[in-house]
């Protein structure tokens, strides 16, 4: 392998999961998701995520915007009223993690994380954001899927907007 | 009344909002009783949990919180 392109992943996967991991603590998880992996990757220097995010109508305003109505919706449904929902819905940040807690990902962002990976190793390309993206888009269940359904997003569609901007590359 | 939803996908979300509210109340309530000077064994008898998973569970963040305050 390409000892620049091994170095160049390095720093890629290193700020894909810090900054995952500090969007999950300022929305009050103590683990990332695949939701923050997504939202972590739209803000990655190399912009695929962002794009074909984009090209299905999805920022990340959008995405915490979802994930407050979901785990708002998720309350309702079990009978809390709505203002409480809504309430309690709100992100309670936990600062930064005071422990070496970097890479401690939650199951669902493992996944997204190891099948963006193992997308790129075979394409034989640098990972990039538009990576997790199409593996985000390919989740059936979960957190991710429900907000991406709220917002009214195709995964089907939203995958080949990654694989687009993937073949651009 | 709680009830839960039919629908299993529904039901299973409705289960991680419920959690991730009960983690965030067991924050705040044992931030709280630090402050009202409880001792980390009476945090774990009331959660009912052992000692030590009530210190791995909420200790760093209480000292990064101290640390904050002192700013």
């Amino acid at each position: 392998m390409n000892p620049f392109k091994a170095l160049d992943d390095m720093r890629t996967i290193k700020q894909l999961l810090t900054d995952a991991e500090r969007i999950a603590r300022e929305m009050g998880e103590e683990e990332p998701g695949a939701e923050h992996l997504l939202l972590s990757a739209i803000g990655l220097p190399d912009g695929s995520a962002a794009r074909a995010c984009a090209a299905v109508g999805v920022d990340a305003g959008r995405i915490r915007a979802a994930l407050r109505e979901e785990q708002a919706e998720a309350l309702v449904s079990v009978g809390v009223p709505r203002e409480q929902a809504e309430a309690m819905a709100d992100p309670a940040p936990l600062g930064p993690a005071g422990a070496p807690l970097l890479y401690g990902a939650g199951p669902s962002a493992r996944e997204a994380f190891q099948a963006a990976g193992t997308m790129a190793r075979s394409a034989k390309q640098r990972l990039a954001g538009a990576h997790v993206v199409a593996a985000v888009a390919e989740m059936e269940r979960g957190t991710t899927a429900r907000v991406l359904h709220r917002m009214g997003v195709d995964r089907v569609q939203l995958g080949d907007a990654a694989r687009a901007e993937l073949a651009a590359r | 009344m709680v009830t839960a939803p039919e629908d299993p996908a529904a039901a299973i979300a409705a289960v991680i909002g419920l959690r991730r509210l009960a983690d965030r109340m067991e924050r705040e309530a044992v931030e709280r009783a630090v402050d009202d000077g409880w001792t980390w064994q009476q945090i774990a008898q009331a959660l009912g949990v052992t000692r030590q998973a009530a210190h791995k569970r909420h200790a760093a963040r209480l000292r990064d919180r101290g640390r904050r305050t002192e700013d």
